[in-house]
């Protein structure tokens, strides 16, 4: 029989304010990755993005074409060439008391010395009746780093992640 | 001990270029299939799926795709096979990914599929979300990933068909 391969890599749960988290030593031992989150950020706005930053690097390696749905028509944008990849969007102190936003990125081939593309969706419901307080957004991403993924950065865009959000990193085996 | 989950049922890494893709005898044993596909094209071209050799008008599908400008939404009914993603990446350099997620596979009712499409190509490119139907009460057995147009996936493509 097959072996079993969702494996968690590591976890974090926020205990107070935090400006930034981040997954280092990935080990190559797996094939995918996957990012689970529930997180919402401090700052008086909605929503919050996040930035991720993948090895460190800060170069114009990065885009993403995303889908947004808020309540009104949806819409498409994208960003190419980018020094970081607007990876999810979350719950700002704007939003209703104790939501959270949440993601799922999957990354296959994160191994790959060429380009890597990505996918993830992220949602924030908020039993809000403002116009666009809430959201779904799916993204296409592409990194084009030449090295395989060892490290994952994420950072809000303005302040910080708010306490009991949480950050999961899976690996998984095609084999 | 928690039951086993998502398990690699099998996956190819193409080392020539190829029209399709086939998983074969896949077992009955799960509950739902997840097949993950990172592929570049020859000649831009929409990627399918069809299941158990299944040619007839059975496949159907309604999406909604992001291009970077607008929001889109179509679908399409009496299928021959399933929308997957549109406009796989020819760049050699620069792949698209698909993961496709089938629930109760293995039932005798009729098949639902979730489909995401992430194809960045750092100024062009898409990202669409589809829902499929495969009208077919029969276990999925087989699953065959093909180019619509005829085209091929290009050497380097990988496939991976997890169990759930």
């Amino acid at each position: 029989m097959a072996n079993p391969t969702l494996t968690l890599i590591s976890s974090q749960t926020l205990g107070g304010t935090t400006a930034s988290v981040t997954f280092s030593s990935i080990p190559t031992s797996y094939n995918d990755l996957k990012l689970v989150v529930s997180a919402r950020g401090d700052t008086a706005a909605f929503p919050v993005a996040v930035k991720i930053a993948i090895n460190g690097d800060s170069a114009t390696n990065y885009s993403y074409t995303n889908l947004l749905g808020n309540s009104s028509a949806a819409s498409s944008t994208r960003a190419s060439s980018a020094i970081s990849d607007l990876i999810a969007n979350m719950d700002g102190a704007s939003a209703t008391a104790s939501t959270f936003g949440a993601w799922e990125i999957y990354i296959p081939n994160y191994n790959s010395t060429g380009s890597k593309p990505f996918f993830g969706i992220d949602v924030i419901e908020t039993n809000d009746t403002t116009a666009a307080h809430a959201e779904i957004q799916a993204n296409a991403h592409l990194y084009r780093g030449a090295s395989g993924i060892t490290s994952i950065v994420l950072t809000p865009n303005s302040s910080n992640f708010v306490q009991y959000s949480n950050f999961y990193l899976y690996g998984i085996k095609n084999s | 001990m928690a039951t086993a989950t998502f398990v690699p049922i099998a996956t190819q890494t193409l080392g020539s270029a190829a029209a399709s893709i086939t998983f074969s005898s896949i077992p009955g044993t799960y509950t739902d299939l997840r097949l993950v596909l990172t592929c570049t094209t020859s000649v831009s071209d929409t990627v399918a799926l069809q299941f158990n050799s299944d040619t007839a008008t059975n496949y159907s599908y309604t999406l909604i795709q992001g291009t970077g400008a607008v929001a889109n939404s179509g679908n399409n009914t009496s299928a021959t096979s399933a929308y997957i993603g549109s406009g796989a990446p020819t760049s050699t350099t620069v792949p698209g990914m698909y993961s496709i997620d089938v629930f109760s596979y293995a039932g005798s009712t009729n098949k639902t599929l979730l489909v995401n499409a992430a194809i960045d190509q750092n100024g062009s490119g898409d990202v669409t979300c589809a829902v499929c139907l495969w009208r077919s009460t029969s276990a999925i057995t087989a699953v065959k990933l093909l180019l619509t147009g005829g085209n091929n996936f290009a050497t380097g493509t990988i496939a991976t068909l997890f169990g759930i």
